[in-house]
Parts: C-alpha cells; structure tokens; sequence
C-alpha cells in the first residue's frame, strides 16, 4: 500500500491512500509508485498530480516545497510539505 | 462613616471596570481560538517537517557526512525570549523570565565574559534584558496578535545569518507551549544546532499528551522506519539541506510564536476573567455595604426626628 499526506502550514490537504504520485522536482519531473526507494527532493512550483485507489486524478498547488518518500517492509509513505 | 456618595462612585468605577474586562475577556478568547486554529493546524506541518529532517539527519549521521549546522563547540550562545508586547497577561510573561533568569544563574560566568546575546520578541523581553544592563541585539516587536508565515522571515535571517558567520554557536529558545487552555508550559528549546535528540523532543512537545490528536503518537511510531533509511536526495544532499534547514528554521520559529500567541491569549483570557469575577464579587459587597449605610443613616435620622419630638412634647 501507499499513502500519501499533503500539508500545508494551514491545513493537512490530503491524506489518504494513492495509487501514484506525479511531482516537479528541482531535478525533474517524477512519478512516485508503491515500492519507491526512500527519496528527499526539493519541489518547484508545479501542479501535484495524486491518483487515487478509484483512478481519480487530483491536483495540488505547489509553490515550493520538500517530498519525502520512506517504506517500512509493508508499506510505502509519501510526505509532501507544500507552501 | 463612609459617605454614601463616596460608595456610590467606588460602585460605579468597579462597574465600569467589570465592564472593561469583560470585553477584553471575550476578545481574548476570540484571539485564543484563531491562534489555538492555527497552531494546531501547522502542528501537522512542523511534525512532518521535523520528522523528515531527524530522517535525513540519521542517514547523514550514518554515512559521517556532518555539516556545522548539526554539531559545533558553543563558545557564544544567543538566547531567543518569546514574551509578549503588551501586559495583563497574568503569569505568561513572568514563568518565560523566570525560566531565563535560571539559565542565566546557571551560566553566570558565560553572560560575565558576554558570551550570551540576546533576540527578543516582545516588549516585556526587551525591558528583561535592558533590565540586566545588556542591550538585545535585536528586539522585534509589534507582531501581529496571531503570526503570519511571512512576518518572521527578517527574525529567522537575523538568526541563522550571524549562526553561519559564527557570531553564536549555539541558539536556546525560550517560550510558552500550548497545551490547553487551562495549561501552558514554559519550554526551554535548542534551535541551531540541529540535533537528532532535541528534534524528537520538539516532536514529542507537538503532539499533546491527552485528548484531541494524541493518538498521533501511535500513528508515528508505526511509521517510523526500523533502521536508517539509505535516502537518495536530489539534486544533491548538500543542495536539500541548503533549501530545507533554513525553512525548517522558519517553520519552527513560526510554530513556537504560534504557540506562544495561544498561550498569550489564553492566558489573558483567565486573567480578565479572575478581574472580572473580583469585580463583581466587589460590587456585591460594596452594594450591600452601601445599602447597610443607607440604613443607618435612616434609623439615625429617625431616631433624632422621634428624640426631638419626644424633647419638644414633654417640653409642652
């Protein structure tokens, strides 16, 4: 499983379990799926793209900000920062 | 005796103070709930934030690759006071001095030989330290009641600036921690250098011990990965840490001035409400005191009224 959490410094935006993960990073556009090797990257401004378990796209605005991918055996997590 | 007019001008002024408080009560806790919103809403962010920085600290620790941010001799340390501008706060000010007046006790000899400098925030800070016969460096005051993101950016350069320069090798925090509206703390905070321990200890100060987003503790412990995570950073690790420690600087001194605005507002909240509550209890005394006077007074006049009519009869 992957789940992702999106915050802001106002609110938590999104937090929920994802089937990929499209973001623009200082090094370029990636695409985070489950099973993702653990990655800190800086992100440029660009527009989040979450694809959801029902194949929904969703979109989030991103300024500037970090990605932090991590796992445990099971499990992947995504944390977005994002001003 | 004292003379009915004079009660009845104490009664008013009570009254007309009564009146005060209770606005500045209810201002207060207005100021309380936006500022308690906002802290708790950026504890999540702070949380995550400092989470991923104790994580690329571990797996730099791991590989030996140390930068100065992390570890340095403390030679000269500058001390960030977090006060408020403004009084009638009750004991919120006084335990944040009382705390620095312990520290400054224990390191003594280092404030001597001008080795402590000092950042306020807040008036009553600054006033601490002129008190002490040292000049802050910088004071800031006049900062909105609740802290904007941006408004902090010239407190967060000033600090991390002469940290780089190595005007101070060490910076020590010292604020007010929302815990409830009935309870805050004073905690005593190492910001630069960063250091593994003292992140943990931030986190674990986010995250109340009781009630509402406690279970939060749990949630971190399961995700927390078993060993150091071997991290690929990109661009570089040197060009991540370049962007997010300055912003991680700024995310935590905004997160403890947060904090401080809800303790500062709560606690002005209880203090008005105690100011109030006397007044009323005055007032209640006052008017059965005046009503006693009242009293006596009439029974004096009619005891002279019934004497005289008594003298002037038997005179008859």
């Amino acid at each position: 499983m992957m789940r992702a959490k999106i915050d802001s410094l106002k609110k938590v935006l999104f937090d929920s379990p994802i089937k990929s993960l499209t973001v623009m990073t200082k090094a370029g556009e990636i695409t985070v799926l489950p099973e993702h090797r653990p990655l800190i990257t800086s992100l440029k401004p660009c527009a989040a793209k979450a694809i959801d378990m029902d194949g929904n796209e969703k979109f989030f605005e991103v300024k500037s900000g970090f990605l932090e991918v991590k796992r445990t055996k099971r499990d992947t997590y995504l944390t977005l920062l994002v001003d | 005796m004292a003379s009915l007019n004079n009660i009845k001008k104490r009664i008013s002024g009570i009254k007309s103070i009564n009146q005060i408080t209770s606005a500045m009560e209810l201002v207060a806790a207005t100021k309380m709930r936006k500022a308690q919103e906002a802290a708790l809403a950026s504890r999540f962010y702070s949380f995550d934030a400092l989470e991923i920085l104790g994580n690329v600290i571990h797996s730099l620790a791991s590989f030996g690759d140390e930068t100065h941010l992390f570890e340095r001799e403390a030679k000269k340390t500058l001390v960030l006071i977090v006060t408020s501008d403004k009084g009638l706060v009750g004991s919120f000010n006084g335990s944040v001095l009382k705390k620095v007046d312990a520290f400054l006790k224990k390191h003594n000899d280092n404030l001597k030989e001008g080795k402590i400098v000092f950042v306020t925030i807040g008036q009553k800070g600054a006033d601490y330290v002129k008190k002490l016969g040292i000049t802050p460096l910088r004071s800031f005051t006049n900062y909105s009641d609740i802290v904007d993101f941006g408004e902090i950016g010239e407190l967060t350069e000033v600090l991390s600036k002469g940290y780089r320069k190595e005007n101070w090798d060490r910076i020590i925090s010292f604020s007010t921690n929302f815990t409830s509206a009935l309870s805050q703390e004073v905690v005593e905070r190492q910001i630069l250098p960063f250091s593994v321990t003292e992140i943990r200890r931030t986190i674990e100060d986010i995250i109340p011990k009781t009630g509402r987003y406690s279970e939060l503790r749990k949630e971190l412990a399961e995700r927390r990965a078993e060993q150091p995570l071997d991290y690929i950073m990109e661009p570089s690790p040197a060009e991540i840490l370049e962007d997010f420690l300055p912003h991680l600087l700024k995310i935590e001194i905004y997160h403890l001035m947060l904090e401080a605005n809800a303790s500062e507002h709560s606690s002005r909240r209880m203090t008005m409400k105690n100011a109030s509550d006397n007044a009323k209890e005055l007032t209640g005394e006052l008017t059965v005191f005046y009503n006693k006077t009242r009293q006596e007074m009439i029974t004096k006049e009619l005891g002279e009224i019934t004497g005289t009519v008594a003298a002037l009869t038997n005179h008859l």
